[in-house]
């Protein structure tokens, strides 16, 4: 078995494997195919049910169970969501193991995931990865 | 209409995050669907090889003592019982359930049918250089209860 708690080496090895197989644009159809699958019953769901609380919902859980260091912003009347991540325990545990390098483009997945469910939607999602060689992002999503 | 902030430092939870064997099981589909199983076996030996490097470099050294650590380190983690019996020269490991492959059913989805490499492949991998074999004794696909056994090689 590969641990929960591996997961994050194994899904970077998993990047880098497919882009070994069949170029970036492998990778893409990979982190495309993962958003409209998994994100499909969790993230796409609650923003269906509950519009922009429904982001605050499913990553209030997500960064607790993956125990992140962050500030979470929801406004909804001004139809304002945002996560300031101070430290995230992926791209942290990443940089942590130095005996393996991770995947150069490790921190896009997040763009390409999210977007793709977030933007049908009626919002408008951005989100800063000038800073994930020091575990820090910042992702924000407004109403449109 | 809610205005919320919530500050959180990594020390005030668990990592403890089951869905990430979702993702997980979902990667291995993706490759056994567009580069086989052979595919995923490739890409579980890829993987061992540079994130189990420290362990399989301990192995070299003839005792089975990091593998039991390791082996009762990630069950407690995965908060999943594991009898191990263990001497110098042989170990054997038994769980009644893949904490894994549970939460993958839990969640309504089918453990990819190349699950079994991510114990078969992956201790194979940890084994290759050193002084230990790797037996796969039984597996149940849609429990994950297995039993494992290492053995040190006769010269």
């Amino acid at each position: 078995m590969i641990s929960c708690t591996q997961f994050i080496p194994a899904y970077s090895e998993g990047f880098k494997y497919l882009e070994k197989k069949g170029g970036k644009k492998q990778v893409y159809k990979f982190w495309e195919e993962l958003s409209d699958t998994y994100l499909k019953d969790s993230l796409k769901k609650q923003i269906e049910e509950k519009g922009i609380r429904g982001c605050f919902d499913y990553w209030n859980k997500a960064l607790n169970e993956e125990a992140a260091d962050f500030t979470m912003t929801l406004d909804e009347k001004e139809g304002f969501f945002q996560i300031d991540m101070h430290k995230c325990p992926s791209k942290g545990m990443l940089n942590s193991l130095d005996y393996m390098e991770p995947y150069k483009d490790y921190c896009e997945h997040c763009e390409v995931l999210y977007k793709r469910v977030v933007e049908p939607l009626g919002f408008k999602y951005d989100i800063d990865l000038s800073k994930t060689n020091n575990a820090k992002c910042k992702l924000t999503i407004n109403k449109k | 209409m809610e205005k919320k902030v919530v500050n959180k430092k990594a020390s005030d939870n668990e990592y403890f995050h089951l869905d990430f064997h979702l993702s997980m099981n979902m990667l291995l589909d993706y490759i056994l669907t567009n580069y086989g199983y052979e595919g995923v076996v490739e890409y579980i030996k890829q993987f061992t090889k540079t994130f189990h490097k420290p362990l399989i470099e301990n192995l070299k050294n003839g005792s089975l003592l990091p593998l039991k650590e390791y082996i009762e380190e990630i069950y407690i983690r995965e908060k999943c019982q594991v009898d191990i019996t263990y001497n110098k020269d042989k170990l054997i490991f038994f769980i009644k359930t893949c904490p894994g492959i549970t939460h993958i059913l839990k969640n309504n989805q089918q453990p990819s049918k190349a699950y079994v490499e991510t114990y078969n492949t992956l201790y194979k991998t940890i084994c290759e250089k050193s002084p230990f074999s790797y037996k796969l004794i039984s597996f149940n696909k849609e429990t994950g209860k297995s039993k494992h056994q290492f053995t040190r090689r006769t010269i």
